[in-house]
């Protein structure tokens, strides 16, 4: 079962204060690590985004078989994705 | 995991993926192996443009989501990323003729206008953080790379036609009457050196047009 994010907050909250960690600390911690998971990409991360590993071929391949046969089902795939986000 | 098999009827599509059709490197074309006939350049055409379309759609809408909110900017990026790049792929692949046909450099062409992208991406999505795009601007622009993708096909079209010997072409618009303008004029100059085109898909968002190679 997926955690809520406050949930999530409250629980490696906790753990770090029982390791002996200050709740400032904590607090800082968890604040740069949410930053850092909505910052927008860096030229090293778009030059990683940009490489074509086979995995990428491989996903590319049922993106055009699914886009080609089956529309509706790649448009319900990423609006879940979207929703997944939004939740 | 292997992908799903695609229903076995006779899409043009599936000759990316090669089962039931052969391409012809010297003729540049796809082939029914159930009927022999060659399939038309409209055809494959068409088909791109549909997809392409519909990835445009897909990603206007990411474009709205993100500027109501509902996913964050570098969500947007993220999606998009792959989006673009997933058609990217596929618009080179039916260019070639096949996945199996795309060459190292062709992926690494790939990799390069994809980098490209990914940059102006990344200031779309800082321009929605920053809120200065509407919901109808920010679709807008979205789909515009969709767009791009479908460029991409013809670019390595004319690289193949030219590899060829192929050294004139002219344009050609869906001849309906949502044909723009600009487009109109470029099908009346007629047969030109290929090089001197610009790209379907580069003249303005949602173009249709066509190449026409001629020997």
């Amino acid at each position: 079962m997926e955690l809520s994010v406050n949930e999530s907050r409250r629980r490696a909250y906790r753990a770090a204060i029982m390791a002996g960690c200050s709740p400032a600390d904590v607090e800082d911690a968890l604040n740069d690590a949410a930053e850092a998971g909505q910052a927008l990409p860096t030229e090293t991360e778009i030059a990683e985004d940009a490489e074509i590993t086979d995995l990428d071929k491989e996903r590319s391949r049922l993106w055009w078989i699914t886009a080609e046969f089956v529309p509706d089902g790649y448009n319900r795939l990423l609006y879940a994705e979207v929703e997944r986000a939004a939740a | 995991m292997q992908p799903p098999r695609p229903p076995a009827r006779p899409q043009p599509g599936a000759a990316v993926r090669l089962p039931g059709y052969s391409y012809d490197p010297r003729t540049h074309a796809y082939r029914n192996l159930a009927t022999g006939r060659f399939l038309s350049r409209e055809a494959i055409t068409d088909l791109l443009r549909d997809v392409a379309d519909g990835a445009g759609n897909r990603l206007a809408a990411l474009g709205r989501s993100a500027v109501r909110g509902e996913i964050t900017p570098r969500k947007f990026y993220e999606l998009m990323q792959r989006e673009v790049k997933y058609a990217y792929n596929a618009a080179a692949a039916l260019a070639a003729g096949g996945w199996d046909r795309l060459t190292q450099g062709n992926w690494g062409r790939n990799g390069f206008l994809l980098k490209t992208q990914y940059g102006y991406l990344r200031d779309f999505a800082a321009d929605i953080a920053a809120g200065k795009l509407t919901e109808a601007q920010a679709a807008a622009r979205a789909s515009t790379y969709g767009d791009s993708a479908y460029s991409r096909y013809w670019e390595l079209d004319r690289q193949k036609q030219e590899t060829a010997g192929v050294t004139m072409a002219r344009w050609q618009t869906a001849g309906d009457d949502k044909v723009c303008v600009e487009c109109q004029a470029l099908e009346r100059q007629g047969a030109r050196p290929i090089r001197v085109w610009p790209l379907p898909g580069q003249v303005h968002p949602g173009c249709r047009c066509d190449l026409v190679y001629e020997t």
